[in-house]
């Protein structure tokens, strides 16, 4: 055929490229939203170190310490709130792309063309997962460097990875409540109630220790109370934990876990709107 | 495998829910397709022309790989839409929507762009195709605008040029130049003309009889979800010439009207369409068997006591045959003069 020779060798690099550019291009064009995103952990911190206080009074910074074995509430807030925004939007991003590119007439436009179509939905968490990752860097930086405890080159690598880690799992269950709920139509319901429960058991703002061990249990499957303990470790207490690696193999596991279930969900449910017509409702 | 896109009874069904209060609703079943077939030969302009609800959008979608069908094959370029849906998305080029589509914060030529990049072509190639198109459709000077800020004419024009990007073979249109002022809509078709001297195998859906007539080498007739004809607009429009077709424009009309017409021996098939509602002004197209029947229906308006305001014998248009073919009209009146202008 003519049009094969205007073709790239490695295609699917090229449509990763592809998703990059565009979703780097449209958030570029939403300034206010980024300007929100990078302020909201320090806003909330605030709010959180305030009512610390208020409940604490003089005592509040020394009980801190001996919940956490960290010195700095803001530092530690900050930090939460940050993977606490990148595991929301990831989710957010992931759960709803589906249902707005219904919206806007894409949707069908890219089972036009000559890809795996999930392989296009899970491209999608890179672009995300980068500017997060830039998004915490942007926003813990600041704190270090007034604290004169900068992170090593190494460090910063170990924290990316953790990140984009964490973030993995959540693709799968972005999978699975796009798939499920496209349906009906109601994605953002489903989707901030997901936040919720994961934000609640992630432990960002407060150590999963306090509770009850059921609550823990739970926590267990929850990817990001992992991904946030790590990065405590490395950057608030300034030490790599002793069971990182143990961390990051159950990471690992839950990312493969929930992205086959997400896959299986979502195959299932393209299947049956091939035959129902599902896939151009809006 | 000689033919471009071969259907072989493709039928199809919706199931929908009709809402009845609050939490009630009753499941409806509609019909789509009721086992279709057709050919389309290579470098062929092959038209489906037929009524909103036809089953004109079904039938691209399930050649398209979009839909699977219920019964019945399909294969384009011999590659069946089921089986080899991969293969197909590779050889075709699809315009579905005439103004959806888009990312509305990109701008037009960074739309195509992304897009390019989903069909893996060549980024050097991908720029000059895409400049290329741009001219084509006249987009050129608004290329660089947010698509946020497009009319809807803008919009379609760019969704075509989508449609080509990857060169195709095959090329899918629905409703290419529906929503299009004329000036835009004779560009469109400018268009297609140029892909058919090029080569590509064009499948156009329309309810837009002068396009079809003037642009498809054969068209496909269909109304609800049947192909009531097949063949060139001369081969169909020959279907109605041994007849007599004659308008009639009445005030006052109703439907007692029309059944009594029906009625009349000789009297083939009627269309109706409301021409302004407030007065109750219709026209009525009537095939007639032959001259003798015309003095009949005369009679028959006479003794309705409706108001004729004129009636008069008109050379056959695929719009008759449609009205032969199904007893309905196929376009809005006020679509037709519209499209009779550009």
């Amino acid at each position: 055929m003519r049009s094969l020779s205007r073709k790239v060798q490695l295609g699917q690099l090229h449509v990763l490229k592809g998703i990059f550019v565009k979703t780097f291009r449209i958030m570029s064009r939403y300034v206010g939203t980024w300007i929100m995103i990078m302020t909201l952990p320090y806003m909330v911190s605030g709010l959180f170190v305030g009512i610390g206080y208020a409940v604490g009074g003089q005592n509040a910074q020394k009980n801190f310490y001996q919940n956490t074995g960290v010195s700095d509430p803001l530092l530690y807030s900050v930090l939460g709130g940050s993977i606490m925004l990148a595991a929301i939007i990831v989710l957010e991003e992931i759960g709803a792309v589906i249902r707005e590119e219904q919206l806007i007439g894409t949707f069908e436009l890219i089972y036009l063309t000559p890809n795996n179509t999930m392989l296009i939905w899970f491209y999608h968490i890179m672009p995300i997962a980068t500017l997060m990752i830039t998004v915490f860097s942007i926003d813990v930086t600041p704190i270090l460097v007034w604290k004169g405890s900068m992170l090593s080159p190494l460090e910063w690598v170990i924290v990316a990875g953790v990140i984009f880690i964490s973030m993995l799992p959540l693709v799968g269950i972005g999978l699975i409540i796009a798939a499920l709920t496209v349906r009906f139509k109601e994605i953002w319901a489903v989707i901030n109630v997901i936040n919720s429960v994961i934000t609640l058991l992630s432990g960002y703002y407060y150590p999963l220790e306090i509770f009850p061990s059921i609550v823990q249990a739970i926590a267990f499957v929850i990817p990001t109370s992992r991904g946030v303990q790590i990065l405590k470790d490395i950057i608030a207490k300034r030490c790599i934990p002793t069971n990182m690696f143990e961390h990051i193999t159950i990471l690992l596991l839950l990312s493969v876990f929930y992205l086959c279930l997400g896959f299986i969900t979502y195959r299932r449910w393209e299947y049956v709107a091939k035959r129902t017509g599902e896939l151009s409702k809006y | 495998m000689t033919e471009a896109v071969k259907a072989m009874n493709l039928k199809k069904i919706y199931v929908t829910k009709e809402r009845k209060g609050f939490f009630k609703g009753e499941k409806k079943v509609v019909e789509a397709l009721k086992g279709i077939s057709f050919k389309i030969k290579r470098g062929e302009i092959f038209g489906l022309l037929g009524p909103n609800g036809a089953g004109k959008t079904t039938t691209i979608k399930i050649l398209s790989t979009l839909l699977i069908p219920d019964a019945g094959d399909a294969w384009v370029n011999g590659y069946h839409v089921v089986k080899e849906a991969s293969k197909v998305r590779e050889i075709i080029g699809v315009s579905l929507y005439s103004d959806r589509g888009f990312y509305w914060k990109l701008t037009g030529r960074e739309n195509l762009m992304y897009f390019a990049h989903l069909y893996h072509l060549e980024t050097r190639y991908a720029r000059q195709r895409i400049s290329y198109l741009l001219k084509l459709v006249d987009l050129e000077k608004d290329a660089d605008r947010l698509v946020e800020e497009y009319s809807t004419g803008m919009k379609s024009k760019l969704n075509f040029a989508r449609a080509l990007l990857h060169d195709p073979d095959i090329v899918f249109l629905d409703e290419p130049t529906i929503g299009l002022d004329p000036n835009s809509a004779r560009k469109i078709r400018e268009v297609i003309l140029e892909l058919k001297k090029e080569g590509k195998t064009i499948l156009l859906t329309t309810h837009n009889m002068f396009e079809a007539d003037m642009l498809c080498d054969r068209i496909a007739i269909i109304n609800k979800g049947v192909i009531a004809a097949i063949g060139t607009p001369h081969e169909l429009k020959s279907m109605v010439e041994k007849h007599k077709v004659v308008e009639v424009s009445i005030i006052g009309f109703n439907e007692h009207v029309a059944e009594t017409l029906r009625r009349v021996d000789g009297v083939l098939n009627t269309g109706v369409k409301i021409e302004d509602p407030m007065s109750l002004k219709m026209v009525l197209k009537i095939i007639l068997r032959d001259d003798e029947v015309f003095s009949e229906v005369l009679r028959a308006l006479v003794n309705e006591k409706v108001r004729v305001e004129s009636i008069r014998c008109i050379e056959p248009s695929l719009e008759d045959v449609f009205v032969y073919l199904t007893g309905e009209k196929l376009v809005e009146e006020g679509t037709a003069r519209a499209v009779a202008r550009s």
